[in-house]
């Protein structure tokens, strides 16, 4: 009882509303939620006045408004686009680059990591080692469905996924 | 009458002070002051031994070796980053992803191609707070680079610009300031600043002004006539027979250029855009206009 009566002490100074209260009754008061409740001209009281900022005086900027399609054209077109743009079809891209071949192209890939994991690991396997005439050190990690590759194969593995319509 | 708990929780936060030293405290037993020894095994020398410095607080400053010369004195200082946070950076481009970009139709080729376009594509990004000052071509994939574009990058190195220009391109080199790249790298939050668009800055140094006004690297600050005569060197030097770009129906697509200081093909210094009701403020008074045309 004796420390509590300590704190409270303290925790008047912090709420001037219970200056005006005896201890007992502010005891009581500071249990209460009406305790916690302080108006806010009393939260934070700061020992310096506030005064009127004063901005220097600023002569008014003549403008013109133009709403012309022509200059608008160019800030258009530095609006990013919202969505990833449809690739135009063509037969050949110079970069190498090949559309996914299927729709169903997604449902293939996630069906061969689930239930066809090691197939998809031996079918890769044969077709590197195929290429390099050495044979390759795989892992495969069926909690995660991926394969890992000991060696530089990332090119090789990417032709294979193309030739194979990924 | 009966008010919900979170109600309650929510009305104590809005009223209780804000949390300062003199209203918070440490859990019960978190801390236990130290008290000094007494008896048999805590009294008498209080764990400080006998005489010398130890006995006496008189302790050697940390590092001191009694005399010789210390470990962290021995060495010099090695100026590893100095002049780090003023160091440029050019993140690389290859013609090999450009390409793949212009064939997923991610850049447009019928419009010239800028630091903007190659940012708002998503994939690419410029960061000026890491002293980043813009794209650098690559030449990798200059065997297989089979585009028509008019593009304008930071640096370039030669045998990406003989690709570009034997497909029938036209490739500048220009410097954006650190604040030009601010809003060139993100026109759009720039936009809703409200801040009118700065003009550009000429390099800040000797050497990249140097560069930039050198015609082999097609400088934008070069004489268009030297460049055009360092384009048929090029041509000569690499083997492939220069198109005409006259002839090309593309031309005046490819002949566009901005000034040295416009950040922004077709908008000019000074103005203001407001995204929302689709105007374009220009100020009217003389002197703005002569400073942000100068």
């Amino acid at each position: 009882m004796a420390s509590i009566l300590k704190t409270s002490a303290s925790r008047l100074l912090l709420y001037p509303r219970f200056l005006q209260l005896s201890s007992s009754q502010a005891l009581l008061k500071l249990h209460t939620l009406d305790s916690y409740i302080i108006p806010p001209s009393l939260r934070n009281p700061s020992p310096i006045p506030k005064s009127p900022v004063e901005e220097p005086p600023r002569e008014p900027i003549e403008y013109e408004v133009s709403q012309s399609p022509e200059e608008w054209k160019y800030v258009e077109r530095l609006i990013p686009p919202v969505e990833v743009p449809e690739p135009i079809k063509k037969d050949w891209y110079p970069s190498g680059w090949k559309p996914p071949a299927t729709v169903n192209q997604p449902y293939f890939i996630r069906r061969t990591k689930n239930h066809m994991l090691n197939a998809l690991n031996e079918d890769l396997l044969s077709y590197l080692e195929k290429k390099h005439q050495k044979s390759i050190v795989s892992h495969v990690n069926e909690v995660t469905c991926c394969i890992w590759l000991k060696g530089d194969y990332v090119r090789d593995v990417e032709e294979w996924m193309l030739s194979k319509g990924f | 009458m009966s008010k919900n708990i979170t109600e309650y929780a929510l009305s104590m936060l809005r009223s209780l002070p804000r949390v300062s030293l003199s209203n918070i405290r440490d859990n019960p037993r978190a801390y236990r002051p130290t008290k000094r020894g007494r008896g048999q095994h805590g009294g008498d020398k209080h764990g400080a031994g006998n005489k010398g410095s130890g006995q006496r607080q008189n302790y050697m400053r940390l590092g001191y070796e009694t005399g010789n010369n210390p470990f962290y004195l021995r060495f010099p200082l090695e100026p590893y980053y100095k002049g780090q946070h003023l160091r440029r950076e050019y993140p690389p481009i290859t013609l090999h992803q450009l390409q793949k970009l212009i064939d997923t139709n991610r850049l447009d080729t019928s419009e010239p191609i800028d630091l903007t376009a190659i940012c708002n594509s998503g994939l690419f990004t410029i960061l000026p707070e890491r002293r980043q000052y813009g794209f650098q071509l690559k030449d990798e994939g200059a065997d297989i680079f089979k585009a028509k574009v008019n593009i304008e990058v930071q640096w370039a190195s030669e045998p990406a610009i003989a690709a570009i220009e034997r497909n029938g391109g036209v490739i500048t080199v220009a410097y954006y300031d650190i604040h030009s790249l601010f809003a060139a790298v993100n026109p759009i939050k720039f936009f809703r600043k409200g801040e009118p668009i700065p003009r550009r800055m000429i390099p800040y140094t000797d050497e990249l002004a140097a560069y930039y006004s050198d015609p082999a690297n097609r400088g934008y600050l070069a004489d268009p006539e030297k460049v055009s005569w360092e384009r048929f060197v090029l041509s000569q030097k690499y083997g492939y027979v220069l198109p005409c770009l006259e002839n090309d129906p593309d031309y005046e697509m490819l002949i566009q250029r901005k000034d040295p200081r416009q950040i922004f093909q077709g908008l000019e210094p000074g103005w203001i855009i407001n995204l929302k009701d689709k105007k374009i403020l220009k100020p009217k008074s003389k002197e703005l206009n002569e400073f942000y045309s100068s």
